[in-house]
C-alpha cells in the first residue's frame, strides 16, 4: 500500500521545495532586481576612475588583511558624520569597488575620505605601529607589509577580469600594468603613462619613504590616499532629480 | 522597464504578494479536513527511536501499516 | 525486539538489496571520482598556483582529497561500505556531534583570543606574526562558530531527525559520508585560507571562489542525501522540523550561489572579483547576510527546536497549525529584511524602507514559533526543574524571543542611526548566537549523545547545570558590555560642545571603550568555560561513565525507556 502512493509523496516533497523557492526567489527578485538598472541608481558625477594597478594591489592588501572588519567606508547623512568624515558618500564612489568595502563596524574610524588627511609618513609609521602616533589606539601593527614586495607578475590579469566584469580599464591600461604600477612609486621614473591613462591628479610619489622597492606598504598607502578623493564636489548637485531617490 | 517603474512595482506589490501568500498558508492550514493530519504529524518526534523494520513499539501512534 | 535488533546487526558486513558490489555502486564511483580529480585539481595547483598561498591550499584540498580515498579504500577492504536498509545511520550523527563540540569550542577559543586583542592590544599582537592580527583571526572566529560549528550541528541534527520522522535510513550509502568529510574539508581550507590570506573580503562569504565551488558540490549532495531520505520515508507526512530544514539546505544554496558570483583573474590564483560592484554587491551581500542569519541561524535551527523540544518534553507540540503558519511566514518576510543593514548608505531609501518594515513585521513570526516551543511544555512545567537539559533548550528560547524583538527595533531607522557602526551590533548577534544557536546547539547535543550511544542517561546533569549557569552568567555579560559600550559609542560620537563643534574624538571613544571590552572577554571566556564543561561531560556519556556522586539520585526524566531495553 505504502508502495502504491510513493509518487505522491515523491510529488509532496518536491512541491514543498517548488514552494519554498517561489517564496524566497520572488521577494528577492523584487527587492534587488530594479538596482541593476545601474545607470539610474548611481548619481552623475565627475571624477571616480578605476584604480590604478598600484592601488588596486593596496585594495587587495586593505581586504586580505580584514581591515573591513573594523573599518566602514560609508559616511551616512549624518550631521556629525558629515563634520566628522567629510561629504557623504556617494554610491557612485564605490562603483568599481569589486567587492564593495563598506563595512558594518566603526571599531576604528571611517576611512571613506581618508585620502589626503595624513602624510604619507604617517600613513607608513602609523601602519607600522599605531601606538606610536596614536597612543589609545587598539589597531594591530602591520610593519610586515613594508618587508613584501609586490608581485607584479600578474597584475595584467587583475585589470583584464576587473575589464570584463564591466570597470573600463583600456586595452593600454591593461598591457602597460605592470609598467604603471611601478611607476606610479617612482617619481623619478617615467609617469606620462600612468598620468594619460588615470589623469593628471593620480598620486605619483615614493609612498613608503624606499625609493629601492615597491612594497605591500606602497600598494597599501597608494589606496589610502586616493579614497574619497576622486569625486569633484564643485560639480555636484545634490538636489538634482536624477540624484534624488 | 524602467528603473522607476521597477523600483514603483517593487514598492507596492510586495504588500499584495504578502497577503496572498499569508491567506494561501492560513487556508491550507486552518482547513478543516486537513486538522486530523496534522494531529498526527504532531505526534512524530514522539515515535520509538529504535524502529526502522516496522515492528510496534511503545507509543507510536502510527504502527500497523507496514 | 531485543533479539531483532541483534540479528539487524549481524548482517552489518556483506551486500544488502539494491546495492551490490561498492566497486559499481554509484554513490562509492562518485566519491572516488571527485577525489581523484579534485587529487589531480590540487596538484596542479600545488605546482603551478601564481601566489604561495594558493599553492598552500593546493597542498591542504591535495590531503584532503587523499585522506578520502584511503578511507574509500579502507572502509571497501574491511566492508564498511555495506548498507544496511534495516538500520538507521548512526555513526555519522555519531561523529557529527563530535565535530561540532570540537569546532564549537574552537570557534569560541578565536573569539575570545580576539576579544582580548581588543582589550589589551599592547599584549596580543605580535609585529613577526602578522598573521594573527585581528582582521585575519576575526573571520576564523565568525566562520568557525557559524559555519563550522552551527553546520556541524545542523548536518548532525538534521540527519537524525530526517531518519526518525521518515522511518527510513539516510539516502545514497556512502554520500551523507561524503557530505560530512567534504563539509570539514571546506572549514580547514577556508579557514587556513584566512589565516595565510585568501579571501574574498564580503563578511560571513570570505571562502575564495575554489573553496566556493567545493562547498556547492557538497552542498547539492547534502540536498540530495535530505531529500532522497524524504523521498523513502515510510510515514505519509513530512514532520515541519524537516521543512526547516528543507528551507535552510534549499535557501543557503540559493544565497551562496548568488551572493558569491564572480570572476577569477586565473583558474591558477586565489584572487578574484565580484560579478556586482558598489552598491548591488552591498545588497546582495546583505540580502546574503541577513538571510545566512534567517536561514541558516534561524531555520535550520527552528528545525531542531520542533523536533527536540517536543520529544525531550515527551509531548507534542503546542499547536501544529502554528508551525505551518510560522514557517511559510517566516521564510516569507526573512528574505526581504536584508536592506536594514545599509540604512543611511548610497542605498536608495525606498530599499531601506522595504527592508526595514519587512525587519519590523518579521517581530510576529519570529515570536510566534517561540511561543509554540515555550507552550509545548504547558502542563509540564515541572520537568524545567528536573530535567537540565530542558531548561537549556527553553532557555535557547527565551534568548530567541529577546533577540528577535532587539533586531526588529534596530532595524527602525532612527534607531539604527545610533546602532549602527557600534558594538550595540556586536551585542545583538551574539544574544542571538550564543543565546539561542549555542544554547539550542547545546541542548541538542545533550539529548543526542545518550541517545546515540544507547545510555541510560549522561554522565552529569550537575554538570549540564554548571554548563547552562556558565553560559548564561557568560551571555549577560557578554551583551550588556556590549550595549553599555555601543550605546556610549553612537552617543560620543554625535555629541557636540558648547561651542557647536563635536565633543570627542574618535580615538577618545575607542579609549572609553576599554573596560567593556574587557567584561566582554571575560563574559566570552565563561561562555567558552561552559562549553568545555559540556565536551567533558559528553566524552564521559559516550564512555559509558554515570558521575559517582550521581549514581544514586538518578533522574526518572533523563531516562529513555524506549532505547534502554535495545540489547
Amino acid at each position: 500500500m505504502l508502495l502504491k502512493n510513493h509518487g505522491v509523496f515523491e510529488r509532496h516533497t518536491m512541491v514543498l521545495v517548488a514552494g519554498i523557492l517561489v517564496v524566497i526567489s520572488i521577494g528577492g527578485l523584487i527587492e534587488i532586481a530594479p538596482l541593476f538598472k545601474i545607470d539610474s541608481t548611481i548619481e552623475e558625477v565627475d571624477g571616480v576612475r578605476p584604480y590604478t594597478p598600484l592601488e588596486l594591489v593596496g585594495r587587495n592588501v586593505y581586504i586580505r588583511e580584514g581591515c573591513y572588519t573594523c573599518h566602514s567606508q560609508m559616511i551616512r547623512p549624518l550631521r556629525d558624520e558629515v563634520e566628522r568624515y567629510g561629504h557623504y558618500s556617494l554610491a557612485a564612489e564605490s562603483m568599481y569597488d569589486r567587492p564593495f568595502q563598506w563595512g558594518s563596524k566603526r571599531t576604528g574610524p571611517d576611512l571613506a575620505r581618508v585620502g589626503g588627511k595624513y602624510s604619507d609618513a604617517w600613513q607608513v609609521q602609523h601602519l607600522r605601529d599605531p601606538r606610536s602616533v596614536v597612543p589609545e589606539s587598539i589597531m594591530p601593527p602591520y610593519a610586515f607589509l613594508a618587508d613584501n614586495e609586490v608581485d607584479t607578475r600578474h597584475i595584467d590579469k587583475h585589470l583584464l577580469a576587473n575589464a570584463r566584469l564591466g570597470v573600463p580599464y583600456t586595452e593600454a591600461s591593461i598591457e602597460n600594468a605592470a609598467r604603471d604600477l611601478l611607476a606610479q612609486a617612482d617619481p623619478m621614473g617615467d609617469t606620462a603613462g600612468v598620468e594619460e591613462r588615470y589623469g593628471a591628479d593620480v598620486n605619483i610619489r615614493d609612498f613608503d619613504g624606499d625609493p629601492k622597492r615597491v612594497t605591500e606598504m606602497d600598494a597599501l598607502v597608494a589606496y589610502l590616499q586616493v579614497l574619497g578623493t576622486m569625486v569633484d564636489f564643485s560639480t555636484y548637485e545634490p538636489e538634482k532629480a536624477e540624484n534624488l531617490r | 522597464m524602467t528603473y522607476e517603474a521597477l523600483a514603483s512595482f517593487a514598492q507596492t506589490s510586495g504588500v499584495v504578494y504578502f497577503a496572498a501568500v499569508f491567506a494561501g498558508v492560513c487556508i491550507y492550514t486552518f482547513w478543516p479536513s486537513n486538522k486530523a493530519r496534522f494531529n498526527k504529524a504532531a505526534h512524530m518526534p514522539l515515535m520509538s527511536d529504535d524502529m526502522l523494520s516496522g515492528e510496534a513499539s511503545i507509543g507510536d501512534k502510527t504502527n500497523g501499516q507496514a | 525486539m531485543g533479539v531483532a535488533h541483534m540479528a539487524v546487526q549481524s548482517t552489518g558486513s556483506g551486500t544488502l538489496k539494491g546495492y551490490g558490489i561498492p566497486g559499481q555502486r554509484p554513490d562509492v564511483i562518485f566519491a572516488a571520482v571527485v577525489c581523484g580529480l579534485g587529487l589531480i585539481w590540487a596538484m596542479a595547483v600545488a605546482a603551478l598556483g601564481y601566489e604561495p598561498e594558493m599553492r598552500a591550499q593546493g597542498w591542504i584540498y591535495g590531503t584532503g582529497f587523499v585522506l578520502g580515498l584511503f578511507g574509500l579504500a579502507i572502509a571497501g577492504s574491511k566492508g564498511h561500505l555495506a548498507v544496511d536498509e534495516t538500520r538507521y545511520n548512526d555513526s555519522i550523527i555519531k561523529w557529527g556531534v563530535g565535530l561540532s563540540t570540537f569546532w564549537g569550542i574552537v570557534g569560541m577559543l578565536v573569539g575570545v583570543v580576539i576579544a582580548a586583542q581588543l582589550a589589551f592590544p599592547k599584549q596580543l599582537y605580535f609585529e613577526q606574526f602578522g598573521f594573527l592580527n585581528f582582521g585575519r583571526l576575526r573571520p576564523i572566529h565568525t566562520s568557525a562558530v557559524i559555519f563550522a560549528f552551527g553546520g556541524n550541528v545542523l548536518l548532525a541534527t538534521s540527519f537524525y531527525v530526517v531518519q526518525r520522522t521518515s522511518r527510513a535510513r539516510l539516502f545514497g550509502g556512502i554520500l551523507p559520508w561524503f557530505v560530512l568529510c567534504g563539509y570539514q574539508l571546506f572549514i580547514v581550507a577556508a579557514a587556513s585560507g584566512y589565516l595565510t590570506g585568501v579571501t574574498a573580503g564580503q563578511e560571513y562569504a570570505e571562502p575564495e571562489w575554489f573553496t566556493d565551488l567545493w562547498l556547492t558540490v557538497v552542498w547539492v549532495a547534502y540536498l540530495l542525501v535530505f531529500l532522497g531520505t524524504l523521498w523513502k520515508r515510510k510515514e505519509p507526512h513530512i514532520y515541519v522540523a524537516n521543512w526547516f530544514y528543507l528551507a535552510f539546505i534549499v535557501t543557503i544554496a540559493v544565497l551562496h550561489l548568488v551572493n558569491n558570483a564572480g570572476l577569477p583573474i586565473s583558474p591558477w590564483s586565489k584572487e578574484s572579483y565580484p560579478l556586482f560592484s558598489g552598491v548591488q554587491n552591498a545588497l546582495t551581500q546583505w540580502w546574503y547576510g541577513h538571510n545566512a542569519v534567517g536561514f541558516f541561524l534561524t531555520a535550520g535551527f527552528l528545525g531542531i527546536m520542533y523536533y527536540f523540544i517536543p520529544k525531550q518534553a515527551d509531548r507534542p507540540v503546542f499547536s501544529y497549525q502554528l508551525s505551518i503558519v510560522h514557517f511559510w511566514a517566516l521564510i516569507f518576510v526573512y528574505i526581504w529584511a536584508g536592506p536594514h543593514h545599509l540604512h543611511y548608505t548610497a542605498l536608495p531609501q525606498w530599499a531601506q524602507t522595504l527592508g526595514m518594515t519587512f525587519s519590523i513585521i518579521l517581530w510576529m513570526p519570529s515570536w510566534g514559533g517561540m511561543i509554540n516551543g515555550l507552550m509545548t511544555l504547558s502542563g509540564a512545567w515541572d520537568k524545567l526543574r528536573t530535567d537540565p537539559v530542558l531548561r537549556m533548550l527553553v532557555a535557547s528560547l527565551a534568548f530567541y524571543g529577546m533577540s528577535t524583538f532587539e533586531g526588529p527595533v534596530m532595524s527602525i531607522r532612527a534607531v539604527n542611526s545610533l546602532s549602527h557602526y557600534t558594538d550595540w551590533t556586536i551585542g545583538h548577534v551574539h544574544s542571538g548566537a550564543l543565546g539561542w544557536v549555542a544554547m539550542v546547539s547545546f541542548g541538542a547535543l545533550y539529548c543526542l549523545t545518550p541517545w546515540l550511544w544507547r545510555r541510560a542517561r549522561l554522565y552529569s546533569l550537575k554538570l549540564v547545570e554548571t554548563h547552562f549557569w556558565l553560559s548564561t552568567i557568560g551571555i549577560l555579560f557578554y551583551i550588556s558590555a556590549m550595549w553599555v559600550s555601543g550605546i556610549m559609542q553612537g552617543l560620543m560620537w554625535r555629541a557636540y560642545n558648547e561651542f557647536g563643534f563635536l565633543e570627542y574624538s574618535f580615538v577618545q571613544t575607542v579609549d572609553a571603550m576599554q573596560p567593556y571590552y574587557i567584561v566582554r572577554a571575560f563574559g566570552g571566556l565563561l561562555f567558552l568555560a561552559g562549553a568545555c564543561v559540556m565536551a567533558w561531560n559528553l566524552w564521559k556519556t559516550a564512555k559509558g561513565d554515570v558521575r559517582a556522586s550521581e549514581v544514586a539520585d538518578e533522574t526518572p526524566a533523563m531516562a529513555q525507556p524506549s532505547l534502554a531495553p535495545a540489547e
